[in-house]
């Protein structure tokens, strides 16, 4: 079990008022400066100094973070211990911005933090990884107590694309959270052809217009890369089918056409209206044949169920 | 204070740090002022506030560009904030309303809202907050409702999507909301109850 009640500050005000509590926000989510360290302190290298205020701690971070793909990842794994949440929040966005030089195991470790911050943090720091991302403790995170970190994990495996797993995703589409369901749908998008299109289907009927809007969009973008296909590529009624499909249509073809041709070449039969017959039954058969090749590029498309 | 949700729309050159601050500038009081009204507590509200602004953020990271195009940023900040209240306070997510099988009276129509808004009666009388303190001593079921609809202005849509309950149950239970209300004020109850 998580605790996620923030600690306050030693000092820190009970009620503020409402362009404080902006600023906070905007500061927690790293799109303020923390106090301003004293350039002297930046030029002598200071910014190690362990600060007692947790304000000074979070500039430290962030003056470490502005130094881009140069910052030092041990002073930044190390922030990810820091007693105050907002920064270790910090210190985990921080390294999920360092590239290939992003260190994966301490982000994995974050993902129990107590804070949901922190969780989530780690959890959309490591979907940033591509093909370093580990897949396992994002499933696993998919059932974590706090909504936003469910969701974080969600939208984590969808930027894995071809690696995301579907099932855990499916399910995540009944989660008992809105935000949750509609980053499931959202992260499901991501996965192109392989997108599971009953379940988005189903969550066309979600309760929250949110889902709704999320599986739907995800369904479009699906029709969508099948209609936006280059001509070669887009599936013909008359193209062979691939697998299970191809064999079907080979089997009505090897079966059905030499019945038709025994039929349509006993040109002796002296009967006009027999011939005709025979006829009808060729053409009838060929359209089997036809309907048949639809039926299984279709399946193979995913149209039909 | 109703805001404009047009103003709020994300243009290509705007940026989402951008966005996210112009969003959170203009909607920090209004939320204040709702968390309170279901707090009670200006303390509570302002870490709700806090911690429901910091959710809506890492949403908005997680959106493609479309859907923060498309998005309805009053109510879906609501619909956050009531989530943040609720595991805050430890409450249900879901309001526990009566059903529409056990309705005790007609259902609120849409247009109704204008001809029954206690607002309106206290501003006109110039007790609206006597309203609110009236709105506030409430069960907390009807308090919530009321607040979300009357004193927020948001739809029934809205509101019913915020509390996960069909339109229809929170129309019957907004006007036992209203009666309960109109009782307390001293107001003739309609339909001569």
């Amino acid at each position: 079990m998580h605790d996620d009640t923030p600690q306050p500050e030693p000092g820190q005000s009970i009620s503020t008022a409402p362009d404080l509590l902006a600023r906070t926000v905007l500061m927690r989510v790293g799109l303020r400066n923390a106090s301003p360290l004293p350039l002297e302190q930046e030029a002598q290298g200071r910014l190690a100094l362990p600060y007692s205020e947790w304000s000074m701690r979070l500039a430290v971070v962030q003056a470490l973070g502005a130094e881009g793909q140069h910052a030092p990842l041990e002073r930044l794994v190390a922030a990810l211990h820091d007693e105050h949440q907002t920064v270790r929040a910090a210190a985990a966005r921080t390294l999920g911005k360092q590239g290939s030089r992003t260190p994966v195991e301490p982000l994995v470790a974050a993902l129990q933090d107590a804070a949901w911050q922190v969780r989530t943090e780690a959890a959309l720091a490591l979907g940033k990884q591509g093909n370093r991302t580990p897949v396992e403790p994002l499933v696993a995170l998919l059932g974590d107590a706090d909504d936003d970190v469910r969701a974080a994990a969600a939208w984590g495996l969808g930027e894995l694309r071809e690696r995301a797993p579907i099932e855990p995703l499916v399910m995540a589409l009944q989660d008992v959270a809105w935000s949750v369901r509609e980053a499931a749908a959202l992260a499901l998008r991501q996965l192109g052809e392989r997108l599971p299109v009953a379940a988005l289907a189903a969550a066309l009927q979600d309760p929250d217009g949110s889902v709704r809007q999320a599986a739907g969009a995800a369904l479009q973008t699906r029709f969508a890369v099948q209609r936006g296909r280059p001509p070669s590529a887009q599936p013909s009624l008359l193209a062979p089918a691939s697998g299970w499909s191809a064999a079907l249509a080979i089997i009505s073809v090897l079966v059905l056409l030499p019945i038709s041709l025994v039929l349509l070449l006993d040109v002796e039969e002296p009967d006009y209206s027999v011939l005709v017959g025979r006829l009808i039954a060729l053409g009838i058969t060929c359209g089997t044949i036809l309907a048949i090749n639809m039926v299984a590029n279709r399946h193979r498309e995913g149209d039909v169920p | 204070m109703q805001q404009d949700d047009s103003s709020s729309a994300v243009d290509a050159a705007f940026s989402l740090a951008q966005y996210y601050e112009h969003l959170v500038l203009l909607y920090v009081r209004p939320l204040t002022i709702f968390a309170t009204r279901l707090t009670g507590q200006v303390e509570d509200a302002e870490d709700i506030v806090q911690e429901a602004l910091i959710r809506a953020y890492y949403a908005l990271e997680r959106y493609p560009a479309e859907r923060i195009q498309t998005l309805h940023v009053r109510p879906w900040l609501y619909k956050i904030a009531w989530n943040t209240y609720c595991t805050y306070t430890g409450r249900a997510k879901t309001l526990a309303l009566v059903s529409l099988d056990g309705s005790d009276g007609a259902p609120l129509e849409p247009e109704e809202r204008e001809a029954e808004q206690p607002e309106q009666i206290l501003e006109a009388r110039e007790r609206r907050q006597e309203v609110e303190a009236l709105v506030a001593s409430l069960p907390p079921r009807y308090r919530e409702l009321i607040t979300l609809y009357y004193l927020e202005e948001l739809s029934q849509q809205e509101v019913a999507e915020i509390l996960n309950q069909p339109v229809g149950t929170v129309r019957v239970a907004l006007h036992r909301g209203i009666r309960l209300l109109r009782k307390t004020l001293g107001l003739p109850l309609k339909g001569g109850n």
